[in-house]
């Protein structure tokens, strides 16, 4: 399934449909889809060529097999997306404390991530979610700790994120703005002890409809479903972006999450 | 031993380490986010001194934590006898605690152990006017290169970064050039 992924995440950067890739590349478009599809593997040379065709370059290097993220992951995959949040948030708490000690400022008070989805939520803004938050919903290890909930919101939809933001006594900040963010807003939502950081397109991305295409919808609790980004997305992004800090444990997360853990032993080994 | 899904509580480790007087230096992710990364995991990785003495301090903290050595994804820890003897074995511990995952390496990548890690490590406060050492930025960076995992390597380019902040708001000058780098 890596080269199922690698493709889909080589061909949706390019902005390429299947049919278009297959164009380009002189072949046929159901070979794309069984090689997307995980049905067939296709060689390494043939990946590098499909891979070339959507302007990237497929690279080597040989690292340190490495294992370490597995039991987290296999643990957050054994829970339920919601159950999978709550834990990672209550996981992250002891860490955004000793960090706000080490720095000299007062213990942060939790923040209320589920208020700010709610909040959306109630607005009816249209997104999909990215960031930390996505990522732990998938069954990242790492913990989110920036206390920042990231979304890609759909176009034209100003009054609605208006409202939303207004509802947790916000105000504009640029502190929560990374660098794999294309010219993002933030929101710090007091109410909530949180921050919004509204996406236009994300690095590697083209944006809403793009990402809606593949995003899941979750459901967080009865009254709330929230449209995920796929993780072969949360990928693209962390891979196209400056830092890619991320990307070891979103791809090992990925290839869990797609792969019988014997399979996913080879592939790393 | 540790129920699974335990909730993470590194302060509670901490705690445990530095009563029962542990000479040891935080490393890894846990000492890398107090510097303001934000890649971090739910465990705590420690470098302990290896003499008896201390080892005994060692196998006594991991008692009161009921640790329990984790062997792989699904399947249950298994009890970790509290002798210093059979730690003194092993270079590499990866424990399940009543508190959450602690690894223990006495000689992480590109390092030489606690001797060499104590003298750059800062004293992070505790509750109960306790102290624990955590490992310098410098010694994170130099371990996470020798360890040369695709996460470390990634990690890099925040910990050199946060390595320049701390300098900048310091004032601390760069480090000589190495006489090998022409």
């Amino acid at each position: 399934m890596v080269s199922a992924s690698l493709l889909t995440q080589a061909r949706r950067s390019a902005g390429l449909s299947q049919r278009a890739l297959a164009a380009r590349a002189g072949v046929a478009q159901q070979e794309i889809a069984r090689y997307e599809r995980g049905r067939v593997t296709p060689s390494l040379e043939r990946l590098r060529v499909l891979i070339a065709a959507c302007g990237l370059e497929l690279t080597f290097a040989l690292t340190r097999a490495d294992d370490s993220y597995d039991e987290q992951i296999a643990a957050a995959l054994a829970l339920t997306p919601a159950r999978r949040l709550e834990r990672a948030l209550g996981d992250a708490q002891p860490m955004q404390a000793a960090r706000a000690q080490a720095a000299g400022a007062p213990t942060p008070a939790p923040g209320d991530m589920l208020g700010v989805l709610r909040a959306l939520d109630r607005a009816a803004v249209r997104y999909v979610l990215i960031g930390e938050l996505a990522e732990v919903l998938h069954g990242s290890p790492l913990l989110p700790i920036t206390g920042t909930v990231t979304i890609v919101a759909r176009a034209g939809q100003r009054d609605s994120l208006s409202a939303a933001v207004a509802a947790g006594g916000g105000h504009p900040t640029a502190s929560s703005v990374t660098s794999s963010i294309d010219a993002p807003a933030g929101f710090a939502l007091d109410l909530y002890g949180a921050e919004l950081v509204v996406a236009p397109a994300p690095a590697g991305t083209h944006g809403y409809e793009d990402l809606r295409r593949d995003a899941t919808p979750m459901r967080l609790d009865e009254d709330l479903t929230v449209r995920v980004a796929s993780v072969v997305d949360l990928v693209r992004i962390a891979e196209a972006s400056e830092d890619r800090a991320r990307v070891p444990a979103l791809r090992r997360t990925l290839e869990l999450s797609t792969t019988p853990p014997a399979a996913a032993s080879a592939d790393a080994a | 031993m540790p129920p699974e899904n335990t909730p993470f509580d590194p302060q509670r480790i901490l705690e445990v380490l530095a009563r029962h007087q542990v000479q040891c230096v935080v490393i890894g992710g846990y000492a890398a986010v107090l510097a303001g990364i934000d890649i971090v995991t739910r465990d705590i990785d420690i470098t302990p001194a290896v003499e008896p003495d201390n080892l005994q301090r060692l196998a006594d903290a991991l008692s009161e934590l009921h640790a329990a050595i984790r062997v792989r994804a699904g399947e249950p820890p298994v009890p970790l006898p509290a002798d210093p003897r059979l730690l003194a074995r092993g270079e590499i511990w990866n424990l399940a605690t009543d508190a959450g995952d602690l690894d223990i390496t006495t000689r992480p990548d590109g390092t030489n152990g606690y001797e060499d890690l104590k003298d750059g490590a800062y004293r992070q406060p505790l509750p109960g006017g306790l102290h624990i050492p955590i490992a310098s930025l410098q010694d994170i960076i130099r371990s996470k290169t020798a360890a040369g995992r695709a996460k470390d390597l990634a990690a890099l380019p925040q910990l050199r970064a946060a390595l320049e902040r701390q300098r900048d708001t310091a004032n601390i000058p760069d480090p000589p050039a190495d006489p090998d780098d022409h």
